[in-house]
């Protein structure tokens, strides 16, 4: 699709504005904080930068950027200087405060267990069908449907099930 | 909680326009001041997990999973003209660019631009006919032979080798090789003027996994109102379209109704932008509840007009 070596500062902010909602919320439904999220997300993009990899397709592209944030997310929630780091100035947890209005309502999705926040988002938000998913995420496809009903059935949702796909 | 809650509250996780604009900022140029600090030691630890993560060995394996190669249909060179001169009675001015195979009609895409198939091995696929029958000339002479509705016949390189266009099914779409250059034509009828089933069209074309976005247009083409980029609704998009009922022929009232509606801007574009860089054109007009795919009218389902009534209302 591109030529990596030529990957330039205008190509990354065109390919940023195709993604970087996805990644974002993808990034947010992992982390739950924004500040981490816009972290998560820089960095997915930031990898961009530096990989090599060429893409098939806007599709093919997506999808590293949605497995490099969520790797990242991972990463992140792992290791133990995400705990060390120091915390914002002031200043910016104010601007934040102002900017990111949250509604209260996505704490109910946000309070769900990890594992079944982004099989949700992924299947719901994004479309991806289950088969999908799984190839994804590098999970059995069966666990994705396990975790979809789970996640459905936790959260009280009366919609249909990934029978949909 | 209902599917709509979930999206809606899906959408409203962000980012923010400044949230969207800073990160980009910091992306591009990455000297910007840092949205946090780390403790000196701790600032070691980040680009090594960077690291880490791009020597992930995996990754690639991973992608080369995720998609099946839809390489790119590029035009290169820009459409010749057809030289009509037709008795206007005939087929004056509407005559397009299409050529008979099978016992189906096939449009030229992009009004019959050359593309760039090198690489393609073309060639290799097997000669299905040479188009030797000139409609255009029959239609001058009075239609006497036939040609509009013979197999190999044309209205647009005449004398050009038809082939199958690799990772194309044939039945929907085919390459036509004259003088060293490629064309591309697409299924758009029946040469007996029957209309294709839906269902099979659908299914031909294979939107479900080409179909990138669907754009909602006004009947020029010129204004995008609404777009559906979302896997799941270009598979309900797809499966509704394909229970469209073929109308073999449009009533004199019907074609009233059309030409009003498509005065009065009530008749609008789906655009399907397909990952290979080409795009399908369907016209619908949500009041009659019609559809035109190709030179075919179909009447839109029930379902398809209760799911999306609310999402083309709110684009009037």
């Amino acid at each position: 699709m591109e030529d990596p070596l030529q990957r330039t500062g205008k190509d990354i902010a065109q390919i940023y504005r195709r993604h970087a909602h996805t990644v974002y919320k993808v990034s947010f439904m992992l982390l739950r904080n924004v500040v981490d999220a816009e972290e998560a997300t820089q960095t997915a993009f930031l990898k961009l930068m530096q990989s090599d990899m060429t893409f098939r397709d806007n599709e093919h592209e997506k999808a590293w950027l949605i497995v490099t944030a969520r790797n990242h997310c991972r990463n992140m929630l792992k290791h133990w200087w995400r705990r060390m780091r120091t915390t914002l100035e002031e200043a910016d947890q104010r601007l934040l405060a102002e900017e990111i209005r949250h509604d209260e309502t996505l704490g109910e999705v946000l309070a769900l267990p990890a594992k079944y926040r982004l099989p949700l988002y992924l299947f719901y938000y994004e479309g991806y069908s289950t088969k999908e998913i799984a190839e994804l995420l590098s999970i059995k496809e069966a666990t994705i449907r396990t975790q979809l009903h789970t996640g459905r059935k936790l959260l009280k949702l009366q919609i249909g099930g990934e029978g949909d796909d | 909680m209902t599917e709509k809650e979930l999206i809606d509250r899906l959408a409203r996780m962000g980012p923010t326009d400044k949230q969207t604009d800073r990160m980009l900022e910091r992306i591009l140029n990455p000297a910007a001041k840092p949205r946090f600090a780390l403790k000196p030691s701790y600032r070691i630890a980040l680009p090594t997990l960077v690291i880490l993560l791009l020597s992930l060995y995996w990754l690639p394996a991973l992608q080369q999973k995720q998609n099946k190669e839809i390489p790119q249909l590029t035009s290169v060179v820009a459409p010749f003209a057809v030289e009509f001169g037709l008795p206007r009675a005939i087929h004056a001015g509407t005559l397009g660019k299409f050529l008979n195979y099978n016992g189906s009609r096939y449009t030229f895409l992009e009004d019959g631009a050359a593309y760039d198939l090198s690489g393609w091995k073309v060639e290799e696929q097997g000669v299905l006919g040479t188009l030797q029958y000139d409609i255009a000339a029959d239609i001058q002479n009075g239609g006497t032979k036939g040609y509009s509705s013979r197999d190999l016949a044309t209205t647009y390189m005449n004398g050009g080798t038809i082939y199958a266009l690799p990772g194309y099914a044939p039945a929907f779409r085919l390459a036509v090789s004259y003088e060293g250059r490629y064309y591309i034509a697409e299924l758009s009828g029946k040469t007996d003027d029957g209309v294709i089933d839906a269902k099979e069209f659908v299914s031909l074309a294979d939107l479900s996994r080409m179909t990138m976005r669907i754009e909602w247009l006004d009947h020029q083409g010129t204004t995008v109102m609404q777009v559906w980029d979302a896997k799941k609704d270009i598979r309900k998009w797809s499966n509704l379209i394909a229970e469209s009922i073929p109308i073999e022929k449009l009533t004199d009232e019907q074609y009233e109704r059309l030409a009003k509606a498509r005065s009065s801007d009530r008749s609008f574009q789906a655009r399907w932008v397909l990952r290979d860089g080409t795009s399908i054109v369907m016209y619908l007009v949500p009041d009659l509840s019609l559809l035109t795919i190709g030179n075919g009218n179909y009447e839109l389902s029930k379902t398809f007009l209760e799911m999306y009534s609310k999402e083309i209302l709110l684009t009037d």
